[in-house]
């Protein structure tokens, strides 16, 4: 490489090759140097990924040159990685292995297709023996994983795929059965994830098998919990290899069996027989086989012997990772449709959360105390399982849930009073919340109370009392005194529903107390979240009770979460763990809380606008936060409420026609010009003009009423121009009745109310003209109406254009009898049910435009005829009507 | 056909109708579009509300004659895409109005006896039926949320229940199921429609007493009344629920802005004067928007598609062999046909509806889960590639030591230096010795050769040994690895 052959720019191809072979001389190992380091590797890796150096990806106008360069350091960076897996120095080994993993994942679509299978074989070769380092094992593992997740992209390739993961099989059950490090159970269990998603016929032969291995990890109780969430998953997801119904089914049933089972022994004492008897009843019904236990026969019962005979500790990590199997099973997707077992599962849920450690008087010499102050140890974790499972079960069966719904209502309301720990405050409500979401107004009105009791104990900023209870219970409860502070929680809670007016005045006028405030902010978050749910949901919901407490609550908050100034995020971003919730999130709750409150419609205009707009403004100044984020999406949504505008019902006629607006007025001339052209039948030509220009003198005339509303002569002249051809038309109209009325409808097929309005005045007017004097009456009858003058001139007007000397004189005496904007409304109401009748010739007229077949056409004047006629007693009828109202 | 075919891709629409008259009218299908005929099933005759389209596959029909069995009613269930296999269900009595739930899981019908009927479609389970009205019900409708239903009646009556207290297994009767008893009506509802709106739900009612009532459904108070001047038949939003359109019994369709009254605007005129649609002359049976516009059906055997803005008609679909009495509009692409469906395997379950309700304890409890919409494409977001993190967490391990594994490798990594170090010195020992040796036999046979040689043969043979020597020391290196 010459030294000052230079490239053009970061994006030139020529420079990516250069990179690899430098990367490959500097800081890959080689079989003869010793690896320096391993942060070398990262080097490596990120500049692969930035620059996508194994891509090989090339636009054609490129040098072949370039291209082959490439191609050639692409195949010198795979020959030095397959030599490096091959190499006995672990160390090589590995970082051979990982950065195939990687190749796998980069390289081009045809290298990769004609290499994987070599590439597989070589990884393959290091899952095998036994005495490979550990690392190596987990980089294998994670590369093959990789290998095989590529493969599953190429449709074409999935037969191939299946016979190499069918290879994989035993390696990685004998890895897992193994006593390795937790890494390689990890790396393991990944690539049997793979397997099974990607390639699940290959797992299908083995299924017992792998269930019995995955099932035995559990039970085995060396995992830590991390490995038990990831072994959890892998078992929910083992149905997919067989893919049908009853696979899924057998092993939900199977999993909510072996939970019930552990849970009999881990119960005894706590819960009345017939309470687990039932739950095992509903699964296994009376008179049906039970299923074969989790994990294969054989093994489950020495499962259940060293259960039995270890500690109880390893019973309830068993029970939540199969607990949490269950929600994995009914949030992942599975190929077919399931059915399932809703009722035991919704018992089991009841069973768990019933158990408050408390012992029924007659199993009390039964149980000792060291029983069940473990019991209560555990209690939490297992309630905090549990009502992730009712998450599930309500994120997954949905409206499907309704007749369950009642009872998951009574259940939760009768946890919800008992609950004081806050971390099952929290999940409870989220259940609460995502509940009022998918059930809507329905279950608000069951639960509005509920929410409302509860979110303000734990809200209410100067009631230290909740404060104290939930502390307490909070360090009390692991040593088993649930019991006590259920009595004392209930007890608080009758008292905060009793004197809620007594505390809304303390709200009113008593300061926060900082203490006690930074302890809950995540219950806080949480009750602010179910509340914002509520108002969302079921705002209007007998708001007379409760409305103007909650706003009230929520102003207060919000106002004082937001008095010490605003709190920086930054630092929330800054912390790896995302668990902690800040000050920073108490104010977007109590802030997004305000808004719904805001929003939700009420009795009464919201009493607290003025203040929550001013706390939008403030913290829209924060620029670059999620609360400024939020402040200006709640300003944007409540600029409706602020000032209410009634929108203009756009491309639709409305009833009250108020002002003509340019856009009608552009759209007005087309429409004349393609319908008025067609249409050479005497009485279109008439009003609108001789010449071809037909619709210009009609135009200007509509511009000039446009223009000014007082000008009333003008328009009265330029009829009485072309009053000639009035008559004339006047008289063709009595003979082409029918063809009349089409061809004035067919001028006007925009979509334009004031064209209508024109096009059936004009109808009105000749059917004045026909001449009897009763429309006359009615007419006159319909002068007192009150309609502002702008809108009646123009109809007024055009009537008068179109219509004969007799007609004209008519108005014209009327104006001079009346107010003239008066007379004219007379015609406008006219028109209104005039046009309607307009409308359908009209429609008809196009059909048979399109169409144009001659045996609609013979309809289409039909009932042309028909409507006609029908149109005088329309007018009579709807207007004495209409004017009654 | 093959223009037919080409246009069932798009996202077009079908207008499907049927009537009351005789069971050989069947259901007819057209093309919104261009006016085709696109299907037509034979044997239905529903009754007023009676038809409807489940989840955009299937077509709910309740018949209006008795058919099959003795005194008991008939709802068909025809699969869009394979309308020649109906699922004919027989309930205990007639089924007049039929409704189903927003997401298509249950379906109610009413009957003319004044009972209420619950399916849960999936299983076809009858999940309860209860005595609803004393009159026949003539209308039934979900709220906007699913979590209420109205029913209206012959006699003017609209009721408002509680889904979820309806559903109750337990029943213990806590939660009251009937929510609010609207009475204002002097006649029969003729249609119900609820408005979105999640927080304060609204309901209008429309009845042959000429009047379209709007309700506050949570306080199950009247807001507005709207008077007509002939009897309401049917009723219908447009899409932006700005607009309500009547239509009448004398065949007009009445157009008006749709006031919930839950404004006050104190600029507003009271009362405007309706606009109204002029084409068809006999009785509105139906009414449906579709995105072209307000299709509407009456018994004059003829359907019309209007431009609502300029009120003109688009389109007429006639319809000899008799009135119209049902109407809805589906989409195009569910009359495709099974074997262009990707998963079939995958699509929503329809059952036989039971005719009686089960003993609540008997079954199992189950429920059969509709598919995900995602569910084609299961793998996708589950699993992606792993060794960027994984190498880069055991880099973190390495360079920090922290873990078995690392420490492992490092032991293992160092075992194998010093192995490697061993081998070497051995052989450079070796080769050593070899050298060593090497010498010494050179330097015997010099001394040796000195005395009986010439110095040029001498020479020569240094030579060559040496260069073999050199060679063998090549050859023995071990190779590095």
């Amino acid at each position: 490489m010459a030294l000052f052959d230079h490239f053009h720019n970061v994006y030139d191809v020529a420079f990516k090759p250069r990179l690899l072979r430098t990367l490959l001389k500097d800081h890959v190992p080689d079989q003869n140097q010793p690896f320096r380091s391993p942060s070398d590797l990262s080097i490596v890796l990120s500049a692969i990924k930035t620059h996508r150096l194994l891509s090989e990806s090339v636009t054609e106008s490129i040098d072949q040159k370039h291209i082959d360069k490439w191609k050639t350091a692409v195949d010198s960076w795979v020959d030095r990685l397959l030599a490096l897996v091959s190499c006995n120095m672990p160390d090589k080994c590995w970082a051979g292995t990982c950065l195939l993993g990687l190749t796998c994942q980069e390289c081009s679509t045809d290298r990769f297709l004609a290499s994987y299978s070599v590439w597989f074989h070589k990884l393959l070769s290091h899952i095998q023996p036994a005495a490979e380092s550990h690392f190596v094992k987990v980089a294998s593992c994670t590369s093959i994983s990789d290998l095989l997740t590529r493969l599953g992209s190429f449709p074409n390739a999935k037969k191939d795929g299946t016979s190499h993961a069918g290879k994989l099989i035993q390696p990685v059950l004998k890895l897992l059965n193994e006593d390795g490090s937790e890494a390689v159970w990890e790396g393991a269990v990944h690539l049997l994830c793979t397997i099974v998603t990607f390639y699940p016929s290959s797992v299908q032969h083995h299924y017992d098998i792998v269930e019995a291995a995955i099932v035995s990890k559990i039970m085995s109780g060396k995992c830590s919990v991390n490995m038990l969430e990831k072994l959890a998953a892998c078992l929910a997801l083992l149905p997919k290899s067989r893919g049908d119904e009853a696979c899924w089914f057998l092993m939900m049933q199977k999993v909510l069996l072996s939970i019930n089972v552990n849970l009999n022994e881990a119960f005894q004492g706590l819960e009345e027989e017939a309470k687990c008897n039932e739950a095992i009843r509903l699964l296994v019904p009376p008179g049906k086989d039970p299923p074969p236990p989790l994990g294969g026969k054989k093994t489950y019962g020495e499962v259940l012997d060293k259960a039995a005979r270890k500690s109880e500790q390893l019973l309830m990590s068993s029970v939540t990772t199969l607990m949490l199997c269950c929600c994995k099973m009914l949030t992942t997707s599975y190929p077919v449709q399931v059915t399932v077992p809703i009722r035991p599962l919704l018992a089991l849920v009841g069973r768990v959360l019933v158990v408050d450690g408390s012992l029924s008087q007659a199993l009390l010499p039964f149980v000792t105390a060291i029983q069940q102050e473990f019991i209560c140890s555990q209690l939490p974790t297992l309630h905090s399982y549990v009502l992730d499972l009712l998450t599930a079960i309500i994120k997954r069966v949905r409206s499907q849930l309704l007749p369950h719904a009642a009872d998951i209502m009574r259940l939760l309301t009768v946890y919800f009073r008992m609950c004081a720990l806050p971390e099952l405050r929290i999940k409870v409500y989220s259940v609460i919340k995502i509940l009022l979401m998918s059930m809507g107004i329905g279950i608000a009105v069951h639960l509005a109370e509920e929410v409302i009791n509860n979110a303000f104990a734990d809200l209410n900023p100067i009631d230290q009392g909740t404060g104290d209870v939930s502390s307490s219970a909070n360090s009390k409860a692991s040593t088993g005194a649930l019991l006590q502070t259920r009595h004392r929680k209930r007890k608080h809670a009758t008292t905060a529903t009793g004197s809620s007016e007594e505390q809304l005045d303390r709200v009113n006028f008593e300061k926060e107390v900082p203490k006690g405030y930074t302890t809950f902010i995540p219950v806080k978050i949480a009750a602010l979240e179910a509340l914002e749910a509520l108002l969302t949901v079921g705002g209007a919901l007998r708001s007379e009770h409760w409305r103007l407490k909650v706003d009230l609550l929520l102003i207060t908050i919000a106002t004082n979460a937001c008095k010490g100034g605003w709190a920086d995020d930054e630092r929330v971003i800054s912390l790896p763990s995302d668990a902690t919730s800040t000050q920073a999130d108490f104010q977007l709750a109590a802030l997004r809380a305000l808004l719904a409150s805001l929003l939700s419609p009420a009795r009464v205009r919201p009493p607290y606008l003025a203040q929550g707009l001013e706390l939008f403004r403030r913290g829209k100044q924060e620029t670059g936060t999620r609360l400024a984020e939020f402040c200006t999406h709640a300003l944007l949504a409540l600029e409706v409420l602020i000032h209410p505008r009634a929108l203009p019902l756009e491309d639709f006629p409305t009833v009250n026609r108020k002002s003509f607006d340019n856009g009608a007025n552009h759209k007005y001339p087309e429409s004349m010009y393609s319908g008025g052209q067609d249409l050479n039948t005497p009485f279109s030509r008439g009003p609108l003009g001789m010449a071809l220009g037909v619709p210009n003198p009609d135009y200007d005339l509509y511009d000039k009423w446009l223009g000014s509303d007082d000008e009333i002569d003008i328009p009265v002249t330029d009829p009485s121009k072309n009053r000639n051809n009035v008559d004339d038309a006047s008289e063709a109209f009595r003979d082409h009745q029918t063809e009349k009325l089409p061809s004035v409808d067919g001028a006007s097929s925009p979509k334009v109310a004031k064209k209508i309005d024109h096009r059936s005045a004009a109808t009105g007017a000749d059917m004045r003209e026909g001449g009897t004097e009763e429309e006359i009456m009615v007419e006159s009858h319909q002068f007192p109406e009150s309609i502002s003058q702008e809108e009646s001139t123009f109809p007024a007007v055009i009537s008068a254009s179109t219509s004969t000397k007799i007609e004209i004189g008519k108005v014209a005496s009327d104006s001079g009898a009346l107010d003239p904007g008066d007379s004219e409304i007379a015609t406008g109401n006219d028109v209104l049910v005039a046009k309607g009748d307009s409308f359908a010739i009209q429609g008809e007229n196009a059909s048979t435009a399109v169409s144009n077949s001659e045996r609609s056409k013979g309809l289409v004047s039909e009932l042309d005829n028909e409507s006609s006629m029908d149109s005088f007693p329309d007018i009579v009828d709807a207007d004495p009507d209409s004017d009654s109202e | 056909m093959r223009e037919k075919k080409m246009d069932w891709s798009g996202g077009r629409e079908a207008l499907v109708v049927c009537s009351d008259r005789s069971m050989s009218v069947g259901i007819t299908v057209w093309d919104m579009v261009s006016g085709d005929q696109l299907l037509h099933i034979p044997t239905c005759a529903a009754s007023p509300h009676g038809l409807l389209c489940l989840r955009e596959q299937f077509l709910v029909a309740s018949q209006i004659h008795r058919h099959g069995s003795l005194g008991g009613g008939a709802i068909f269930i025809w699969p869009l895409n394979k309308p020649q296999s109906p699922l004919r269900n027989y309930p205990m009595e007639a089924i007049g109005p039929v409704s189903c739930s927003k997401d298509g899981v249950y379906i109610v019908g009413g009957a003319p006896s004044g009972n209420a009927y619950i399916w849960e479609v999936a299983d076809g389970r009858l999940l309860k039926t209860w005595r609803a009205h004393h009159k026949s019900l003539t209308s039934m409708v979900f709220s906007d949320d699913d979590s209420l239903l109205i029913s209206g009646s012959d006699d003017g009556m609209i009721r408002v229940w509680s889904m979820i207290s309806l559903l109750d297994i337990a029943d213990c009767g806590r939660f009251p199921s009937l929510f609010h008893s609207l009475l204002e009506h002097t006649s029969s509802i003729t249609g119900l429609l609820s408005i979105s709106g999640s927080s304060s739900p609204v309901l209008v009612s429309s009845s042959l007493d000429g009047t379209c009532k709007v309700w506050d459904l949570i306080r199950g108070r009247l807001l507005r009344t709207r008077v007509f001047p002939t009897a309401i038949t049917a009723i219908v939003l447009d899409p932006g629920e700005q607009l309500l359109f009547s239509g009448s019994a004398d065949g007009r369709i009445f157009v008006s802005m749709l006031d919930t009254g839950l404004v006050v605007d104190p600029f507003k005129v009271p009362e405007d004067r309706p606009i109204v649609l002029n084409g068809h002359n006999r009785s509105i049976t139906a009414l449906a928007f579709s995105r072209l516009g307000l299709v509407s059906a009456s018994r004059d055997c003829a359907a019309h598609l209007w431009d609502v803005a300029s009120g003109v008609i688009i389109r007429r679909f006639n319809h000899p062999k008799g009135a119209i009495t049902n109407m809805v509009v589906i989409p195009k692409s569910s009359l495709l046909s099974v074997t262009n469906h990707q998963r079939f395997s995958n699509q929503f379950r329809v059952s036989l509806l039971d005719k009686y309700p089960q003993p609540g304890n008997s079954s199992m409890g189950m429920i059969t889960l509709l598919p995900l919409c995602c569910s084609h494409r299961v793998h996708l977001p589950t699993i992606g590639f792993q060794s960027t993190v994984s190498l880069n967490q055991q880099i973190l391990d390495l360079e920090q030591e922290c873990t078995p594994g690392a420490i492992q490798m490092k032991l293992e990594t160092s075992i194998e230096n010093r192995m490697w170090a061993a081998r070497m010195t051995k052989h450079v020992m070796e080769m050593n010795k070899h050298l060593q040796s090497r010498l010494l036999d050179l330097m015997q046979n010099r001394l040796l050769l000195s005395a009986d040689s010439t110095a040029a043969r001498k020479r020569k043979r240094a030579m060559l040994e040496s260069s073999r020597i050199q060679e063998e020391e090549q050859s023995q290196l071990p190779s590095y690895q």
